[in-house]
């Protein structure tokens, strides 16, 4: 038997957890949950080294009996897609555990919740189990409902149960859509669901129910009004997983379960969606440039960006997906690279209120300096990884649709604006005085440090990407 | 090898420089001796381009291109990073490096004094790195990776006294002006991918003539070349960039990024000549030349005139590629950069010797304290006129030349435009030397003006020797056959023919030239024609605020986007969440009232059962009859 490194990754964050929450003070739960969560980053390391990129098939399986009577199994694998989305999670989480304060409150239940959180999140990246993976995305619920709840600003619990209800309510239809095609095919497992032909009408009930559900994760227009109360409310760290993990989910679920288990719906719905996404990209930069709460202003940005990545999906050429995937990981990048940004100014300054904000350009050099490449990636500037990302799918998703593609362009120039004011306003602008602040010191410096690198790297040579989800992506084809 | 390390010694710089900044900012050591190691650096480049500049262009050796590595392969598209050497990317890159080269010299005196001078020459370096990149583009990704690159460095650079408001604000308006250009580029990247599945640019020219949207991607190209060249109607952009240090605009505003625009037409010429789009272009050159020379006549800033110059000349490029004459266009381009770059300099030089100030109304008499810079300012407006035998009488009247022999309406319609242009830029050019070194001194008293010293007289002297000679050294650029392929022009009867011209009309611009010099010697020296002058003073008033451009669009573009935005913004507080939360608070609602029913009371729900004994009752009874 090989040694079932899907089950490891899953599991040691959350089995090791328990040694946080042993630990004796605040700092020495923030070392054990830094050792583990650097500990799986490493493992997901040595998973990608043995990942076999020209492979068509799925990779490191482990399929085992779970409920006999209903067919449900235990059944985990990865594909190139899964396992670059397993590398952001288990980066984003170390960063994220190892820039967390450690004097924060019950400084042990936090870091384990973010230890779970990363366990659960992986284990939703190579699950081929519905009902498995159906699990995972319901717990996963759980932690972050902690530690925005917890650990969040003065609205959390607003937010949180605002942020709940309404995955919940998508959780409902995606349930009852799994069940429906388990009666129908007598198996949960993905891969044979994508050998199973429904009627086209079954198909389009079968879309809405799912698409709404990933739809709210993504999330995309008009479905999106939880994610700037929760961000704005997270801690630091959640607001990086949030944005950097969590909303990848939606996309990801696209891709495994519209597109190749529902394609006639997919394409019949496909120019609704390629709309809803172009007038996301709009819609949100336009709120964004109004913004004035700094976290508010990205969480919007967020919602543009996720805009680029749905519309690439449905419009479902290679090239297209390719690049959806690729910005998936951009914007795990970046998004998560600004929320920390945020956090180093707030636990200085305590204001994420632009108008609070000024002339941060001559206090902080060092921050001024990661602040204008995370813009300028957050641009899509060639030369960063978010202009491959960008340019790949509005290459590919012309075919598709000309007159989306061209109002989706503008979207390059609507982020310009709001980001370029935003820089104005936090480290030009000198009709504010702010107290003097240190700048970065080497903790955040080596936060910043890999994902500035990465961004850079990935946006000279993406195919460190490309070359690892090329074969799925024929896949799906 | 030669060419790789020509191409990257600025971003050494650029690295270097930039880790110092951020990880020794108070070294006062590093800040003595970096500009110094920078500007060598720049030398190095300098040198290394000569060479090759000497191997390519004057011994006439073969194109190639040098293969990097794959930028991105990935589906059906793979584009590679490289570097393109032929006639017209060396000849861009000597340029570039030599006008580099000469601003860090000239920064290392003009910028002595700056706090963050480490800062300002590690931007420097980034700049002439990604302009090298755009002009070895083999294909038009890497292109646009130069292209929104030096976009970058100028946001940078017109930012850096981002201390002042007017200059962070400035920076921002560069930036997005150009970005709405750039869109136009990024579409023309995806039609061209989605016809030839490539952005090779050796294989679109080879396939321009099986190409479906030939035309429409040619005007997208177009656009994004406005853009950057700051052509009518994205013009808006230049002046503003002013707020920048001196030899910034030198750097950038005149001789190098502006005219990538130009570069941009002439590199895909191939292209272009199987369209009709050429029309257009020289209208626009044209539209823009006189709007820009008109704007330039009544400005009081001594940078912004020469701006508006810079635009006006762009223009000159611009119609000449508009005639099928991108070699004249080039050609100007070459010494273009030469005398505009040292009129910025001589600008920068009057500027640091008044004590920063800008406002020729407060200059005057300047002659007597900055000879060199007097003289060096003339050698350089003269160039710009086109007195024989300087650079411009060369390259402008082979522009004339070409279109007046192209024998074509679009063709006269030029050469008139031109000649008229010509002596609108003897007027303001004129206007400046007159202002700022003649006459009575104007300057504020605790003003004590001084010439500037070596290091930055020299590198304008060496701009001013290029200005002479330039146009001697060029005239080969003028043939077709010198380009090599690098340039190529279906209809050359304009181009071969230039020679041919009549002539009375070969020397009515120069004629044109000494008239503009005659009245801005009236006006202005002599104070004549000042009821004349009363006359017009609407359309003075009308040049001095840029024909209201800028407030247009504050109008119909910045203001209402401001409103949109809040708009959406308040749209989606109060009409969209407020939709989630209502159905939230219908859910509570509902949920309390509901809750009221369970009372606990055994004779309540036994109320209710009776009533559904009978409902069903009903119901049963009624199914059976139906």
């Amino acid at each position: 038997m090989e040694f079932p490194i899907l089950s490891t990754l899953i599991f040691l964050p959350i089995l090791l957890s328990l040694f946080v929450v042993l630990a004796r003070t605040g700092k020495q739960a923030k070392i054990t949950a830094a050792i583990i969560s650097f500990t799986n980053f490493v493992l997901s390391l040595v998973m990608l080294s043995a990942f076999n990129v020209a492979d068509a098939n799925m990779q490191f399986v482990e399929l085992y009996n779970w409920v006999p009577s209903f067919n449900i199994q235990y059944f985990l694998a990865v594909d190139g897609i899964s396992v670059v989305l397993i590398l952001l999670t288990t980066l984003l989480s170390f960063l994220a555990v190892y820039f967390s304060p450690s004097k924060v409150d019950q400084a042990r239940l936090y870091y384990s919740m973010f230890l779970v959180l990363q366990g659960l999140a992986i284990g939703l990246f190579c699950a081929f189990d519905a009902i498995l993976f159906y699990v995972f995305f319901e717990a996963m619920l759980i932690p972050m409902f902690l530690i925005i709840g917890l650990w969040g600003g003065e609205n959390k619990l607003y937010a949180t149960f605002k942020f709940f209800l309404y995955t919940l309510f998508g959780s409902v239809l995606f349930l009852v859509s799994l069940i429906y095609i388990y009666m129908q095919t007598g198996s949960f497992s993905m891969l044979a669901w994508q050998e199973a032909s429904f009627t086209l009408l079954e198909q389009k009930w079968l879309f809405v129910a799912m698409f709404i559900a990933f739809a709210i994760k993504v999330p995309m227009a008009g479905l999106h009004t939880w994610l700037p109360d929760a961000h704005v409310q997270a801690p630091t760290a959640g607001s990086v997983i949030l944005a950097g993990v969590l909303l990848k989910i939606g996309t990801y679920a696209m891709l495994r379960f519209l597109l190749p288990v529902l394609p006639d719906a997919s394409a019949y719905f496909a120019h609704f969606v390629m709309a809803l996404s172009v007038f996301a990209i709009i819609y949100a930069s336009f709120i964004a440039y109004a913004q004035t709460d700094i976290k508010k202003m990205i969480a919007y940005s967020s919602i543009a960006h996720m805009g680029f990545i749905t519309l690439g999906i449905f419009a479902a050429t290679e090239l297209a997906i390719q690049g959806a995937i690729m910005q998936m990981i951009n914007h795990g990048l970046v998004s998560a690279g600004l929320f920390f940004a945020i956090g180093v100014i707030y636990e200085r300054l305590h204001t994420r209120d632009i108008n609070k904000l000024g002339g941060l350009a001559d206090k902080m050099p060092r921050y001024a300096f990661v602040f204008m490449v995370l813009m300028l990636a957050s641009v899509g500037l060639p030369g960063t990884a978010n202009f491959v990302g960008e340019i790949t799918i509005l290459m590919g998703s012309f075919e598709a649709s000309a007159v989306l593609t061209l109002l989706a362009v503008t979207g390059v120039l609507l982020g310009a604006c709001y980001m370029l004011k935003l820089y104005k306003e936090m480290f030009y602008k000198q009709t504010v005085e702010v107290a003097e602040v240190k700048d970065l010191i080497d903790k955040e410096v080596i936060v910043f440090t890999p994902l500035l690198v990465l961004i850079i790297v990935l946006g000279l040579y993406p195919n460190l990407v490309f070359d690892i989800t090329a074969t799925a992506v024929k896949g799906l084809m | 090898m030669l060419y790789k390390l020509a191409i990257f010694l600025p971003l050494v710089s650029f690295l270097v420089l930039g880790f110092m900044h951020l990880f020794k900012p108070n070294c006062e050591k590093a800040k003595k001796v970096l500009p110094i190691f920078a500007s060598a650096t720049l030398g190095a480049s300098f040198v290394l381009s000569a060479i090759a500049f000497v191997k390519i262009v004057v011994l006439n050796q073969d194109a190639f291109t040098i293969n990097l590595f794959t930028w991105l392969n990935v589906a059906d598209l793979e584009v590679n990073f490289g570097f393109m050497i032929d006639k017209l990317s060396v000849l861009m890159l000597f340029v570039v490096s030599l006008i580099s080269f000469m601003v860090h010299v000239y920064s290392t005196e003009y910028m002595k004094h700056d706090e963050n001078k480490v800062r300002f020459f590690s931007y420097l370096g980034l700049f002439t790195f990604v302009m090298y990149l755009l002009v070895t583009a083999p294909n038009l990704m890497q292109l646009f990776l130069g292209w929104e690159g030096v976009g970058v460095a100028s946001y940078l650079l017109v930012g850096f006294w981002y201390k002042k408001d007017s200059a962070s604000k400035a920076a921002i308006k560069a930036f997005i002006v150009n970005r709405v250009a750039d869109l136009a580029l990024i579409a023309a990247m995806i039609l061209i991918y989605l016809n030839l599945q490539t952005l090779d640019i050796a294989t679109i020219l080879g396939q321009a003539s099986t190409l479906e949207d030939a035309n429409l991607i040619a005007l997208l190209l177009f656009i994004g070349a406005m853009g950057k060249s700051a052509q009518f109607g994205f013009h808006t952009w230049l002046p503003d960039a002013m707020e920048g240090p001196t030899p910034v605009s030198a750097l950038i505003h005149s001789a190098t990024m502006v005219s990538a625009g130009v570069f941009l037409v002439s590199r895909m010429s191939g292209l272009f000549e199987v369209t009709d789009i050429l029309p257009i272009i020289a209208v626009v050159g044209m539209v823009t030349a006189i709007f820009a020379s008109l704007v330039g006549l009544a400005q009081k800033d001594i940078k912004r005139v020469i701006a508006y110059s810079t635009c006006a000349q762009l223009g000159y490029m611009f119609f000449a590629c508009g005639v099928s004459a991108y070699s004249a266009a080039m050609f100007h381009l070459f010494t273009h950069a030469f005398f505009k770059a040292l009129l910025f300099l001589g600008a920068g030089s009057v500027i640091h010797g008044c004590n920063d100030e800008q406002n020729m109304f407060k200059m005057g008499g300047l002659r007597k304290a900055m000879p060199y810079t007097f003289v060096l300012m003339w050698i350089g407006s003269l160039a710009l006129l086109g007195v024989p035998p300087l650079a411009g009488f060369f390259s402008k009247d082979f522009i004339l030349e070409s279109a007046f022999m192209s024998g074509t309406d679009i063709g006269y319609w030029v050469y008139a435009v031109g000649c008229f242009g010509a002596m609108l830029t003897a007027i303001y050019s004129c206007r400046v030397i007159f202002m700022v070194f003649n006459g009575q001194s104007r300057l504020d008293e605790n003003v004590h003006p001084h010439e500037s010293n070596k290091t930055m007289l020299i590198p304008m002297i060496i701009l001013a020797v290029g200005s002479v000679v330039a146009g001697f050294l060029g005239s080969a650029m003028m043939k077709t056959e010198f380009w090599n392929g690098a340039i190529t022009i279906i209809n050359n009867t304009g181009v071969e023919n230039a020679h041919h011209i009549p002539f009375f009309f070969k020397y009515l611009p120069l004629l044109l030239v000494i008239i503009g010099v005659i009245i801005a010697d009236k006006v202005i020296l002599k104070g004549q024609l000042k009821q004349a002058l009363a006359k017009v003073m609407p359309l003075h008033k009308l040049f001095e605020n840029k024909f209201y451009i800028d407030e247009l669009y504050g109008k119909t573009f910045v203001k209402p986007f401001g409103i949109k935005a809040k708009g959406a913004a308040l749209f989606d507080k109060y009409v969209v969440d407020a939709v989630v939360n209502a159905v939230a608070v219908t859910t509570i609602v509902t949920t309390q009232r509901l809750k009221k029913m369970q009372t606990g009371f055994v004779a309540d729900y036994n109320m209710a059962f009776l009533l559904v004994v009978i409902v069903s009752l009903a119901v049963i009874i009624l199914t059976m009859i139906v």
